[in-house]
């Protein structure tokens, strides 16, 4: 799963500025510029595989300029109401060394964070995002023990009860009017992204990123919305993810696809969109069986097509409907947004947002929950 | 146009010289006062806008202690209390050595905290061009306005040596900032950095000087009292700028007062016009009442004229107002930079208040000063109105009940002056009173002085000399007016200059008591009587152990921000034998010492008295662990601060405050050293960077002894306008009459009289006028001065200051009203004599 464009926002936001022009952030946006950027290049790359340390890699990895730590769930309260939430924290390197500095404010990494909440039953959406330096403590990762936040939004161990290498997590965050405070416990292994955790992004040496999942944590805990306060349960997803490429100047967005079904399979797949719309040759995905055991899914193994549309208050068009083919494992799925408007109106607007599955597997009816985000349109 | 109407323009056109007096009279009292309001309101706004550039939209301030606030603790709010809507702060002054000392507002600030407070860092609607990387991660970047970076002569990547806090410190200019048309003045002189680099280029480790905060509801303002540890605050927004405001309020209002002043003698100058237009035409106005004319328009006729002299007039002041204020604007900043706090006017503002208070002085006061004269033309018999004589004789009747009214003016002015009240409102509208009972005592004075002098004169220059002094009399209705004119001027210049006098002799006196020291040593300030930036104690440690050194003296200055006020707290270490530099208002000294070393306050006199405080008391003081009570163990005489100081012992003030570094060192130089020497030794001392001021006795004396100068360099401007502003009065009356005389003086000369005596008669004359109004200024300029030090100064400002009656000042004043008389009668004289027999005495 990527999130290059937020990440490479940032760093537009905060390295490259348009000059002479009296532009407000919302006109910068222009994506194909964005994506264009180039910053410093002594950052570390993800050039080979590497052997992963855990926990230390649960960490960050300041010498690579973005990372980020991201979790989508899908709940149920006791009195059976659904709820999907976002919680993103990504980290950006303004350089590959801190300067040493007489204050405690000094950073050259900043955080950004964005939650989002959906309220299924109600047709509602929450979303909110923070930006902060890692100085003065306002924001950071640590291990030892394991701890990301930005500000007062977190995610941290909560004991030294390790599942598949990874702790039981505590996952806050809040906004104005909404809230969350969940338990996630790593249910199945860990899975290593492309090849042995190096997944490849374009067809430059280095445009690639550090990529590790865990398909499903069993999620415990609350929701608090307008004062009113839910108890849920239900099965998250966590994304790990840490680089220094760019993307390919051809390329303009992606979808991508989140998918845990009721037996006790995971799917995911991104689709890179090239300029023209069409699929990247890049794009690629994840199985996970029963057992935990994962396979990569091509391109070519693939057919996505989009059943439904749905228009943004600002009239950009947003797929709203998928059609996912398996053929090769006999999967065919449909998959429909649990609510239409699951849009992040924030520094950069993408849609993400939590989605009903119905299909088939071999032949047997599946159902299921998961997560899609679009981006670049 | 009807014939009145033309009768009356024909009037003003036949008299060009007068008719341009009178407008010039007007204009000019109006300018005074506009540009001094213009000036006043001027330094106000800037130094209100660059708070609000600074404050943003917070509404409130958390404030700490004297050290400022921890770092961690504004984590701790954000993190742990989960507080949204709060931004790190740190505030410091850049000054730019080489460029005209300009100063720059340095604002340090968390671009990601920013985003509710100020727009211009927000992205919404203004834009930041430049590198924010570099913003971030290079030491010592700033952003700044492009009409600044242009002011500047750079271009965004250039550096810039800045002084802040005593250190010289390069900054690198990575970026400009953009505002919206409407607030980019806001901007101007304003540097903001990266709150690390902030921190670096004030050295403040893990300190910030504030938060703001955005809070729109009082409960939450509690939820947020509630989470501040002891010695911190919750500060409004605007409570800074009404300190300045306070700060600044004795200042303006004195400021005003002196404008007022011109004014009054404008309003003279324009009674008196009217009172020549209407005695003049008597004989015109009698003639038209004769022939039918009512009395009411003729009455407005005057008013007329009046109100377009007073439209012309306001409106040539207001234009003037806008040169004299960009003038007065300059001493006025300067005043506040050497007393107050740093400010930077480089704008004129103008406020509807303004125009309406001028233009309602400039038409209303000029129309008012005109029903006197318009009702004595309407209600005169048409008969009797075509003798002259009437009026005079009507008004020599008048004198002894005019005596007697003046001195129950000065009766009435003086009984309010007494009035126990602080109020500076009520002491100037005291002084009103005295001034209109000098007024009516003048035809009173010009009698006795004319009964003693005309015998002189006649002796000394035959006839023309006779005539010369008696003619005053004859026109006592007019010329009692130019010399009541002439005399208020020169006794505001000898009030104002005896105060002034008064006032430095004291400052000096008190400097050279206080000041009792060979070398003294502080970091550069931008505010000249105060020490906002400190020395490290490592310094006072590196002086103290010089061999040189017998003694030692410091304090730390402290401002204390508490109930919307500032109190200024200086913690001394003195040594025992700079004890006698303080001279009490009361009480044994011994026990003073003994209490104040024991935790007791000192206050400076100006605080005592504006706080109510005595011997005895007790203040509460906002110290770093809250509210603590103290007792006033003293109070003394003292000029360095009208806002005044409260002095506490160095030792007790270290259990109260956390406050670290010195803000100035005196040193005593041991017997057979030299001073200068020590002098270099210091200045020599390794200091890591900090820069020192080390300077002699003489050379502080000296330059305290300058400002205090330059603080009272702006009263002096306004006595010189307010003395040009009563020439022109004298200029216009003098001329009026003296051009009034022409017939007389036709008959003279047709009689045998030559051009040069006409000359004479006309300058004996009017030396004689000014030598009266001399006479007349010397009581009344003592009684002003006498008010301004024992009455408006004490009310203002709190301090006792010793009135000195000053021979020189006098001798000044004499020569300038003669001076003046003598110029305003030259062209007179000259056109008088020049115009041939005939053409006097044809009549109109």
């Amino acid at each position: 799963m990527i999130k290059y464009l937020l990440i490479l926002f940032m760093i537009f936001i905060f390295i490259s500025c348009e000059s002479n022009e009296k532009v407000n952030s919302r006109d910068r946006l222009d994506l194909s510029k964005a994506m264009g950027e180039t910053s410093e290049n002594d950052f570390s790359k993800a050039i080979e595989p590497k052997k992963f340390v855990f926990p230390d890699d649960h960490s960050s990895h300041p010498d690579f300029r973005t990372e980020w730590w991201y979790f989508t769930g899908n709940l149920t309260s006791t009195d059976n109401k659904k709820f999907g939430y976002q919680f993103t924290i990504f980290r950006t390197a303004q350089s590959k060394n801190k300067n040493d500095r007489n204050s405690d404010w000094n950073s050259n990494q900043i955080y950004m964070a964005h939650f989002a909440l959906t309220d299924i039953n109600n047709n509602k959406f929450y979303f909110d995002e923070r930006f902060s330096r890692e100085g003065n403590q306002l924001a950071g990762a640590r291990i030892n023990p394991f701890r990301v936040w930005l500000e007062d939004w977190q995610i941290k161990q909560v004991d030294n009860n390790f599942n598949f290498g990874l702790p039981t997590l505590n996952v806050a965050a809040k906004t104005e009017n909404s809230k969350i405070n969940l338990t996630l416990e790593a249910i199945k292994p860990l899975v290593l992204q492309g090849d042995k955790g190096l997944s490849q992004k374009g067809s430059q040496l280095g445009n690639a990123s550090y990529y590790y999942s865990y398909t499903k944590l069993k999620t415990s805990g609350k929701i608090i919305l307008d004062g009113k306060e839910f108890k849920v349960t239900g099965f998250s997803w966590m994304d790990r993810e840490w680089s220094t490429s760019s993307l390919s100047k051809d390329q303009k967005g992606w979808d991508w696809l989140s998918l845990q079904l009721d037996n006790n399979t995971e799917i995911m797949y991104y689709q890179m969109r090239k300029n023209d719309g069409s699929p990247d040759i890049f794009s690629k995905g994840v199985i996970v069986n029963q057992n935990g055991l994962s396979e990569t899914i091509k391109k070519e193994d693939v057919l996505l097509n989009i059943t439904d549309n749905w228009k943004a208050p600002d009239g950009t068009t947003y797929p709203s409907g998928w059609n996912l083919q398996i053929p090769l494992k006999n999967i065919d799925l449909k998959i429909t947004p649990a609510i239409k408007d699951q849009l992040l109106d924030v520094s950069i607007k993408y849609w993400e947002g939590s989605v009903k599955i119905e299909g088939t597997n071999n032949g047997k009816p599946v159902n299921g929950r998961g997560y899609v985000e679009l981006t670049g349109y | 146009m009807n014939s009145l109407t033309k009768s009356s323009f024909r009037y003003l056109f036949k008299h060009p010289w007068q008719f341009g007096l009178s407008i010039l009279g007007i204009a000019m009292g109006v300018a005074i006062v506009v540009s001094i309001d213009i000036a006043n309101y001027s330094s106000g706004k800037a130094f209100n806008l660059s708070m609000n550039a600074v404050a943003g939209k917070a509404t409130h301030q958390i404030v700490g202690t004297s050290e400022g606030i921890s770092d961690s603790f504004y984590t701790h709010l954000r993190i742990d209390k989960g507080l949204r809507n709060i931004a790190p702060v740190i505030e410091a002054y850049a000054s730019i050595p080489d460029s005209n000392k300009r100063v720059f507002k340095l604002l340090g600030v968390d671009f990601f905290a920013e985003r509710p407070f100020r727009d211009y860092l927000s992205n919404t609607g203004a834009s930041i061009d430049g590198e924010l990387k570099d913003f971030l991660t290079r030491p010592n970047s700033i952003l700044l306005s492009k009409e600044s970076l242009d002011k500047l002569d750079k271009t965004i990547g250039d550096s810039l040596n800045v002084l802040i806090n005593g250190k010289e410190k390069r900054i690198y200019i990575v970026g400009t900032i953009t505002e919206e048309e409407q607030n980019k003045s806001a901007l101007e002189n304003l540097f903001i950095t990266d709150i690390a680099s902030a921190q670096e280029l004030t050295e403040k480790k893990k300190k910030i000087d504030y938060i703001d905060v955005i809070v729109n509801d009082t409960s939450k303002e509690k939820n947020i009292l509630a989470l501040l540890p002891e010695g911190f605050q919750l500060q409004k927004s605007g409570s800074r700028s009404q300190t300045a405001e306070q700060m600044l309020e004795a200042f303006n209002i004195n400021l005003t007062s002196l404008s007022l002043l011109a004014l009054i003698v404008g309003l003279f100058l324009i009674y008196n016009t009217m009172t020549f237009s209407v005695v003049q035409r008597k004989v015109l106005i009698g003639t038209l009442r004769s022939i039918g004319v009512t009395s009411g328009e003729i009455s407005k006729i005057i008013i007329r004229e009046a109100f377009i002299i007073g439209v012309i007039g306001t409106i040539v002041g207001f234009a003037s107002a806008y040169f004299i204020s960009k003038f007065l604007i300059v001493f006025i900043s300067q005043t506040i930079n050497d007393l107050y706090y740093v400010v930077s006017v480089r704008e004129i503002y103008i406020s509807p208040m303004i125009i309406i208070k001028g233009t309602a002085l400039g038409i209303i006061a000029t129309v008012l000063s005109a029903i006197k004269p318009s009702k004595e033309a309407s209600s005169v018999h048409p008969r009797s109105a075509m003798i002259r004589s009437e009026q005079e004789s009507s008004l020599l009747k008048k004198v002894p009940l005019m005596s007697i009214a003046g001195i129950v003016f000065v009766f009435v002015g003086s009984a309010i002056l007494f009035i126990p009240s602080k109020n500076i409102w009520l002491s100037y509208f005291g002084i009103l009173p005295i001034i209109i009972g000098f007024a009516l005592s003048t035809p009173i004075i010009i009698i006795l002085v004319e009964k003693i002098f005309s015998p002189i004169y006649k002796k000394l220059f035959g006839i023309t000399g006779k005539i010369a002094s008696r003619s005053i009399i004859q026109n006592i209705s007019r010329t009692y007016i130019a010399i009541a004119a002439l005399a208020l001027a020169v006794a505001a210049t000898v009030g104002v200059g005896t105060m002034i006098s008064s006032f430095r002799n004291t400052v000096i006196d008190w400097l050279e008591a206080r000041l009792n020291a060979d070398v003294f040593i502080s970091a550069p300030s931008l505010i000249s009587r105060r020490n906002n930036a400190v020395l490290s104690e490592e310094i006072l440690y590196k002086i103290k152990s010089l061999k040189e050194v017998t003694d030692i003296n410091f304090y730390r200055e402290l401002d204390l921000q508490q109930d919307g006020q500032s109190y200024l707290l200086i913690a001394s270490g003195l040594s025992k034998r700079s004890y006698s530099g303080f001279k009490f208002k009361e009480g044994s000294p011994d026990e003073a010492w003994k209490k104040f070393e024991n935790g007791g306050l000192f206050l400076s006199e100006p605080f005592a008295y504006k706080h109510d405080l005595d011997v005895g008391s007790t203040l509460g003081l906002k110290t770093d662990y809250g509210m603590r009570d103290f007792k006033v163990a003293g109070v003394y005489y003292d000029y360095a601060s009208d806002q005044g100081l409260v002095t506490i012992d160095y030792d007790q003030f270290k259990k109260y405050w956390n406050a670290k570094g010195i803000s100035g060192i005196s040193v005593f130089v041991k017997d057979g050293y030299s001073i200068a020497s020590v002098k270099d030794k210091i200045q020599a001392l390794q200091t890591n960077g900090q820069e020192l001021v080390v300077r002699t006795y003489k050379f502080l004396r000296d330059s305290s002894i300058e400002i205090f100068d330059r603080t009272f360099l702006i009263a002096k401007v306004l006595q010189i306008l307010a003395v040009i502003v009563a020439f022109v009065g004298i200029l216009s009356s003098l001329m009026s009459l003296q051009l009034e005389r022409k017939r007389e003086l036709g008959i003279l000369r047709a009689n045998g009289l030559l051009p040069g005596q006409v000359f004479k008669i006309v300058n004996l004359q009017t030396l004689l006028m000014g030598f009266t109004a001399g006479i007349l200024a010397l009581p009344l300029g003592n009684i002003l001065a006498w008010i301004l030090v024992y009455i408006i100064n004490k009310r203002s400002f709190g301090w006792t200051m010793q009135f000195e009656f000053l021979p020189s000042i006098m001798i000044e004043a004499m020569a300038l009203s003669i001076v003046a008389a003598i110029l305003a009668g030259i062209y007179p004289g000259y056109k008088m004599s020049k115009t041939s027999p005939a053409n006097a005495l044809r009549e109109e």
